[in-house]
């Protein structure tokens, strides 16, 4: 009995408190509101939350970035080392996720490749390292896209066998690594630009005036189609290319960031992204594509929202690194494969398809 | 027994009676203007408007096809690098591009150069006066015949470029006007000495959808539209380039590229391979820096592996082509009257049928909607390079098909159009064709604005 009377209350308090937190996601009715009001609220906060958002995110912990590499040059040690290498993880992540929306400038500009260009070319970067060449902007815009962005840092930053030592570093490494995170803010203010409403020639307004004659988007409903196409997109690039690459030729060199050991975690942000587009929630929780879904189809709703969480959660069977998940983890591995497949035929043959045929031209 | 025969004998007459008519009635020819003309690609059309609009497959590719289509997809991303390296070596020693994505961005239109940037996603053929044994350009030495103006680390580019940009008006009857503007380009840092009388010619990445379709056009239903002399007296001419394919090893009639100088999508993509990113073949098995200080005398040919060469030219070939939009809108329609009673339709050609091919069922006998009759034509002194390729001179051009055109700025950013990229929309593009369609371009400058305003939507929405 007296257990009963402390529990209750606890009970009580947590009950109430779950009514209060309002929490928008969870509530798959907006009576208020026309399809049409929120469509325009999807565009709208899709820009705004999303697309700027994560690129605003993305270039505050590319300077975190900069700053941790400069720290390291001044002070070799290994916390600043470890601190170099989680700011690199930091951005990473935030990048991994808007993978998920590769449509707009990064594509179009080319600042994809210019970022994140893989394979690294080791004989141009080690021939590089050993020349006198002062490693201006100016200098580091003449070289390709192989010598520059996250995979050359994450070389120097973790050595071939992903265990090098702060004292490992010779100083041009520590200069070339700061021309690098030089190179990669510089991308990211380019990027953050492309789609800030406060700076001309932006992408926000392609989006939002969609259907208007002043946009590149002949509809709304190009753009919607542009938005699952591009989270259909990526779960292919990541299930079907990424991983299913080195995985069925059990090679862990076609693995794509193995210095770091950071793969699962890329391809778990990858997903993340995903997620975040179909709520229209990142750091903001704003309208996404589940507020229209959920009103007007909620089976639908049902299927992605829970597929999505799948992929998410059939990470967490994978106890080792990714290349050697690829030989001892493969049953795992292939959960991973099918679950996130089986996300990309929902939005293939079922979101894409109810997209196009509820949102008029 | 009699009574069979009797019941024999009049069905015997109304057999012969059916086969008599039925040998009467002729078959009926299909209707090609009762095609739906939003399937530009035919049955390898597909409905995308957006980044990916010329990045999907054929629409009926499936099975191993398919698979084999993904992998030529993978490996036109795949970025080459130094020889040796564990993957994707070979790259250079002297290239424009170190994929094929990244000058054919979303498999679309490349741009001219911009302000202190690097070229991306166009290059410079070059030669010197004279033809080779087989009438192509004559290479230049030391040079090849294609400037490339990246190196490895270590090795020496070849030249590098920059553009001056020389602007001049011109007016519409209405008085309205618009600048047009000319590059001058500026070849310096030369690794050694260019050839006297070097010759250059610019050219931007082609977009690739439909390339497929177009190679199943057959020779004669091109060589039907030829007017060599024009002996039709429109003004219109047309003739065919004929080129040298190496896997082939004969003359073909050219097809691909700005002057027509590839017949086949394994010339064009053996090429690209080999002189764009210095990465050898079974086709061109000789490094493009062969013979030069670049060479790096590493034994690694073929560099990409016939299996990866062969499934990146199947991916190619099955692009499929974005269906037009917005067809019976009038705005549309009024555009596409003026494109033809402008005389656009007489070069760019709205409908062309493929040839029967079992061996490549997806893209046989379909009517397409490729707006180009794959012929070359004096495009005037404006747009000339003043450099011959094969049967192409220095003025002319071969007609590039315009299906897929209004969807470049989602596709690539940009509206830029023309061999070098110096059009910045489609009304710059237009009033630039001279020679030949010199008419076409007065014509639309004697329209009013609401027309031209129309024609201008019909080709956004090809």
């Amino acid at each position: 009995m007296k257990k009963l009377s402390v529990i209750l209350p606890v009970v009580i308090i947590l009950l109430t408190s779950i009514s209060c937190k309002k929490d928008k996601d969870n509530d798959p009715i907006n009576p208020g509101l026309s399809n049409q009001e929120i469509q325009n609220n999807i565009l709208n906060d899709f820009s705004m939350h999303i697309a700027l958002g994560t690129y605003k995110d993305m270039e505050n912990k590319m300077n975190a970035f900069y700053t941790a590499c400069q720290q390291f040059d001044v002070t070799q040690d290994q916390q600043k080392l470890d601190e170099a290498r989680t700011a690199w993880k930091n951005v990473r992540g935030v990048w991994e996720q808007s993978e998920a929306f590769l449509f707009g400038p990064v594509s179009t500009e080319n600042i994809d490749p210019s970022i994140d260009t893989w394979p690294v070319d080791f004989l141009s970067l080690d021939s590089l390292l050993h020349t006198g060449n002062s490693f201006t902007q100016s200098f580091m815009n003449s070289l390709g896209d192989e010598l520059k962005g996250f995979h050359p840092a994450e070389y120097i930053l973790w050595g071939e066998d992903g265990n090098k030592s702060f004292s490992d570093f010779t100083v041009r490494e520590r200069e070339y690594l700061i021309a690098l995170a030089t190179d990669l803010q510089l991308k990211a203010t380019i990027l953050r630009a492309s789609w800030d409403p406060a700076v001309s020639d932006n992408y926000f307004q392609e989006v939002i005036t969609a259907g208007q004659a002043t946009s590149i988007y002949s509809s709304q409903r190009a753009v919607f189609e542009e938005i699952v196409n591009a989270m259909a997109g990526i779960c292919d690039e990541v299930a079907n290319g990424k991983i299913y690459e080195p995985f069925a030729g059990m090679d862990p060199s076609l693995e794509e960031s193995p210095y770091s050991n950071n793969s699962l975690t890329d391809f778990r942000s990858n997903i993340q992204g995903i997620k975040n587009v179909y709520f229209g929630n990142y750091l903001v929780d704003g309208y996404g594509l589940n507020d229209f879904i959920s009103k007007n189809n909620l089976a639908l709703h049902s299927s992605i929202s829970s597929q999505i969480d799948n992929a998410l959660h059939s990470f967490d069977g994978i106890t080792v690194p990714f290349g050697d998940a690829i030989f001892s983890q493969r049953t795992q591995i292939q959960n991973v494969i099918n679950q996130i497949n089986t996300l990309q035929n929902t939005l293939e043959s079922q979101l894409l398809p109810f997209v196009q045929q509820s949102i008029m031209e | 027994m009699k009574r069979t025969n009797k019941i024999l004998s009049v069905l015997a007459v109304f057999i012969g009676v059916a086969i008599f008519l039925a040998s009467c009635r002729k078959a009926e020819e299909w209707d090609d203007e009762q095609s739906d003309e939003r399937m530009s690609g035919g049955s390898q059309t597909v409905f995308a408007e957006g980044v990916g609009a010329f990045s999907q497959a054929f629409p009926t590719l499936s099975g191993s096809r398919l698979e084999f289509h993904d992998l030529g997809d993978a490996h036109f991303e795949a970025t080459f690098v130094t020889s040796p390296a564990p993957q994707f070596q070979g790259l250079g020693t002297i290239f424009n591009s170190n994929s094929c994505f990244n000058c054919h961005v979303n498999d679309g239109r490349g741009k001219p150069i911009r302000a202190n940037e690097p070229l991306s996603s166009m290059l410079f053929r070059v030669s010197i006066p004279g033809t080779d044994p087989r009438g192509g350009p004559l290479a230049a030495p030391g040079y090849g015949g294609q400037l490339q103006d990246k190196a490895t680390f270590g090795h020496s580019p070849e030249a590098s470029v920059s553009v001056n940009w020389i602007e001049h008006t011109e007016y519409f009857s209405d008085g309205d006007s618009i600048i047009l503007r000319e590059p001058v380009w500026n070849f310096f840092n030369h690794y050694t000495s260019p050839p006297a009388g070097m010759m250059y010619s610019a050219r931007v990445a082609p977009p690739l959808q439909g390339l497929g379709l177009l190679e199943q056009v057959d020779e004669s239903t091109i060589r039907a539209l030829t007017d060599e002399n024009d002996l039709d007296n429109d003004g219109i001419s047309g003739k065919m380039n004929y080129v040298w394919d190496e896997k082939n090893q004969k003359m073909m009639p050219g097809r691909f590229g700005w002057k027509a100088e590839a017949a086949t999508l394994d010339q064009q993509v053996a090429g690209a391979y080999n002189e764009d990113m210095g990465v050898t073949s079974y086709i061109f098995k000789t490094e493009s820096s062969f013979g030069q200080p670049q060479h790096d005398h590493i034994l690694d040919e073929p560099e990409v592996p016939d299996s990866i060469f062969n499934s990146v030219v199947f991916y190619v070939k099955t692009l499929a082509v974005p269906a037009r939009r917005r067809v019976t809108d009038p705005e549309v329609k009024r555009g596409k009257e003026i494109f033809s009673q402008a005389g656009c339709d007489k070069c760019h050609t709205p409908k062309l049928r493929t040839k029967t091919d079992v061996t490549f069922p997806e893209a046989s006998n379909q009517l397409i909607h490729p707006y180009t009759d794959l012929l070359l034509h004096d495009m005037g002194s404006g747009l000339a390079d003043y450099r011959p390729a094969y049967n192409a001179g220095g003025t002319e051009w071969r007609t590039p098909p315009l299906w897929g055109i209004g969807l470049t700025q989602l596709v690539n950013g940009h509206n830029n159009y023309l061999h070098d990229g110096r059009a910045r929309n489609f009304m710059e593009a237009i009033l630039w064709h001279g020679g030949e369609a010199a008419n076409s371009s007065s014509y639309v400058k004697s329209l009013s604005k609401a027309d031209r305003n129309s024609l201008i939507t019909f080709l956004k929405n090809l």
